[in-house]
């Protein structure tokens, strides 16, 4: 429901004819309901023109419905004593949310394709009546760029912050060394800030109550990740006794090196190399190439996200005939670049927190309406948090980055759009605002009716491909 | 748990081995690394103009060689090097012509250089990443993959036939630079530009030649350099650094330093990985560059003795 705004001098003569109407309704209201409605209307007040009046939603009383004559019908026609009729919604015209992720720089690919998602999503929602618990305020995207470094990710939600003082949320920065950063300003401000970046710290830092992370921490994905290879590995017969953690030195792969090296010291599964890189310098990768390949490991986990890093790295290690499977983490993984390589990218596996999953058009829809081959995680992503945030909106009936935050902690969603995006039938947040169902995915390229694409091989019950390897 | 693997003492012979197979890439990709610094040296030795844009020239040789590739052509980027050298020979000239003209010749105006090619560097960026956005793009020739044993030591068919293109580049470049008419006036410029004057060379024209065959060079480099590694608008920024180290390691002014400048960076990096991390390999890189300037001021060639 969009809503029309009259002109001003319209707007005081519908306030001024209206308002002992008005009044009377609102004291037998009151009365009525006791002073909650009283309050909120107080804390929240509602434009001079209520959209109930202008617009009047099904629900509304009769009393409301008809514009109300200059003697009060509400004296004439006394409200019923609870009031399911009256509508004590917090209807706005618009809410705000922010985006600040990367759309120039080395990592503005991600962006391209987050904003792509979210821009799809905010467009389905407006056109299927905006929020309805907000009468049907529709949805704008403010976007800022994150550029290519964490400090101007926090300049950027700075300049949010001064452009659009009624922003409700904000989405962002893939990167968690960005994520980081921009939440600095989120949470000085208290707006609620919704991030794919999954390093603990982005969300277990302390004091920090408005940050809230959808993708499994890094200390949980290396469990992820070996229960979702571990399938395929005892399918082709491949036992990890030997492997090699290498990756890059980003605020992101760091942690899950490390948490891989423990599990894997734990287990007592040799890692025969590690190495670390820059992130995004890895200009030749013969060196690392030639030490997994000295090692002769049974897998190879790559964890770095700059393209340039892993695919230079995977190029290297099929020329030298190392056929050990290779495992990533991240988005990266997806990018239809791979495809160019050729066929023998065909195996190369990646966990992600999502990606395709069988029995949904939403995928197929998704990437059609985005011009994209395929829907990929980033793309998924940005289209999966504009739905979550509306969704804490729905929830919350307010607008008020304080109530979204609030809805953020206590939402448990059980159906919708959301959910239907994850591998997952729930989706809830703990204490720190890190969502409570730790799920992901493995995508593994193959040839899918002759086009190379990142299938999803794992959790079964979603996968749309047998995973292949050895 | 399965059983440790024994720890073997290692012979001699195979430490030898491991540090060829460390040592071999270090050459091969040294040799792109020079190509892409004697343009920038070259640049430098006549004009005097630290060239901020030579690595996104770069960047522009490689989308024009993938464009080549993937855009239906099918031209493989390194039979499409004497496209690409020509189409940059033009544009480095008209860059000349338009814009570097205006701010060379005097020491006030190296603010004004450095600006204009930083500016320059980013409207390139600025204009691929409207046009073709920041998606990854690879150009995978059919020998991408492909590599070679010798003994225990692995050569990558792309690394190689890069390092070949350089060593062919360079030697074309030693013949325009001593053989030709023209090369003769841009070293004659290099050395002196009022003695070059006095001797009835246009400087001017020398000037424009020179940017546009340095930028050539660099071009000719991101055509080898593409056929391993993936391109974004802002790939030069991470070759930058190299060249503009192999530049001051092999000696402000010397196009022969920058090349030796080049080749050295490629093979520390790369040999220090038998040690250390490779995310350290340009702690190592450094390290080399500090002890050289102390040793040698001007670089291992260098003929500038004040620089901006």
């Amino acid at each position: 429901m969009h809503m029309t705004r009259p002109s001003k001098g319209a707007r005081n003569v519908i306030g001024w004819r209206l308002l002992p109407a008005l009044f009377a309704i609102v004291s037998i209201v009151a009365a009525a309901c006791g002073d909650d409605s009283a309050s909120d209307s107080v804390e929240e007040p509602a434009p001079t023109t209520s959209p109930a009046v202008e617009e009047p939603a099904p629900t509304t009383s009769p009393a409301v419905e008809e514009p109300a004559p200059t003697t009060s019908p509400a004296v004439e026609e006394p409200a019923p004593t609870t009031s399911p009729a009256v509508d004590d919604r917090n209807c706005v015209d618009e809410v705000v949310i922010g985006t600040v992720w990367p759309m120039s720089g080395t990592f503005s690919f991600v962006g391209s394709a987050e904003i792509a998602g979210a821009t799809k999503a905010v467009e389905d929602i407006n056109a299927a009546g905006g929020i309805e618990s907000l009468c049907g305020a529709t949805l704008r995207l403010a976007i800022y760029d994150a550029g290519g470094s964490a400090e101007e990710a926090a300049t950027a939600v700075e300049r949010l912050l001064d452009d659009e003082p009624d922003v409700s949320a904000i989405a962002g920065s893939w990167l968690s060394s960005f994520s980081l950063a921009a939440t600095e300003v989120s949470e000085r401000a208290g707006i609620p800030f919704v991030t794919e970046s999954f390093a603990d710290s982005v969300t277990d830092r302390e004091g920090f109550s408005h940050v809230f992370g959808y993708s499994p921490p890094a200390s949980a994905i290396k469990g992820l990740i070996l229960d979702a290879i571990q399938p395929g590995l005892d399918q082709a017969g491949i036992t990890m006794e030997t492997v090699a953690v290498v990756g890059s030195t980003s605020a992101a792969a760091v942690p899950l090196q490390e948490a891989l090296l423990a599990e894997f010291s734990e287990r007592g599964i040799e890692v025969a190399v590690t190495d670390t890189w820059a992130p995004g310098g890895l200009d030749d990768p013969s060196g690392v190439a030639t030490k997994i390949a000295n090692a002769d490991v049974d897998v190879i986990f790559n964890i770095a996200f700059a393209f340039s890093d892993v695919s230079g790295l995977q190029n290297e290690l099929i020329a030298r005939g190392v056929t050990a499977p290779v495992v990533q983490n991240g988005g990266q993984g997806l990018l239809p670049a791979w495809a160019d390589l050729g066929p023998d990218v065909a195996g190369l596996s990646t966990f992600v927190y999502t990606n395709p999953l069988a029995g949904s058009d939403i995928f197929t829809e998704l990437a059609a309406a985005i011009d994209q081959p395929y829907a990929r995680q980033d793309h998924i992503g940005g289209y999966f948090v504009i739905h979550l945030i509306a969704a804490a909106l729905e929830q919350s009936g307010d607008p008020s980055p304080a109530a979204v935050a609030e809805a953020f902690n206590t939402i448990k969603l059980t159906e919708g759009v959301a959910v239907d995006l994850m591998p997952t039938s729930e989706i809830s947040f703990s204490a720190t605002g890190r969502i409570d169902q730790h799920f992901g995915v493995l995508a593994q390229w193959q040839e899918v009716d002759g086009s190379l694409i990142p299938c999803t091989v794992y959790p079964e019950e979603f996968a749309v491909c047998e995973p292949v390897w050895g | 748990m399965p059983a440790p693997r024994p720890i073997r003492a290692r012979c001699p012979l195979e430490s030898m081995v491991e540090f060829l197979q460390f040592l071999v890439p270090g050459i091969l990709i040294g040799g792109v690394y020079a190509l892409l610094a004697s343009g920038l040296g070259l640049i430098f030795g006549v004009m005097r103009v630290v060239n901020f844009a030579q690595a996104d020239f770069m960047m522009l040789a490689m989308y024009l060689s993938w464009a080549l590739f993937a855009g239906g052509v099918g031209l493989d980027p390194l039979l499409a090097v004497p496209a690409v050298f020509v189409v940059f020979l033009v544009l480095g000239m008209a860059m000349h012509w338009l814009f570097i003209r205006f701010v060379i010749g005097r020491r006030e105006n190296h603010d004004a250089q450095v600006i204009l090619t930083i500016g320059l560097g980013l409207i390139f960026q600025n204009l691929i990443l409207i046009r073709y956005s920041s998606e990854p793009r690879v150009v995978a020739p059919s020998y991408a993959n492909a590599g070679d044993f010798i003994g225990d030591i692995f050569v990558s068919r792309v690394r190689l036939y890069a390092f070949l293109l350089s060593l062919l580049v360079a030697a074309l470049l030693f013949l325009f630079l001593n053989r030709s008419r023209t090369g003769r006036a841009i070293r004659a410029a290099s050395e002196s530009w009022e003695a070059a004057t006095y001797m009835g060379i246009d400087i001017d024209r020398t000037n424009r030649i020179a940017f546009g065959v340095g930028v050539a060079l660099t071009a000719v480099g991101g055509s080898a350099l593409v056929t391993f590694q993936s391109i974004t608008p802002f790939v030069g920024l991470r070759f930058v650094v190299v060249m503009f180290a192999a530049v001051v390691l092999g000696g402000l002014g010397s196009v022969r330093g920058a090349f030796v400048g080049g080749v050295l960076i490629g093979i520390i990096q790369s040999v220090s990985q038998v040690w250390t991390s490779a995310a350290v390999k340009n702690v190592w890189v450094f390290a080399l560059f500090l002890l050289i300037l102390y040793v040698r001021p001007n670089g291992l060639f260098g003929k500038v003795r004040r620089a901006i």
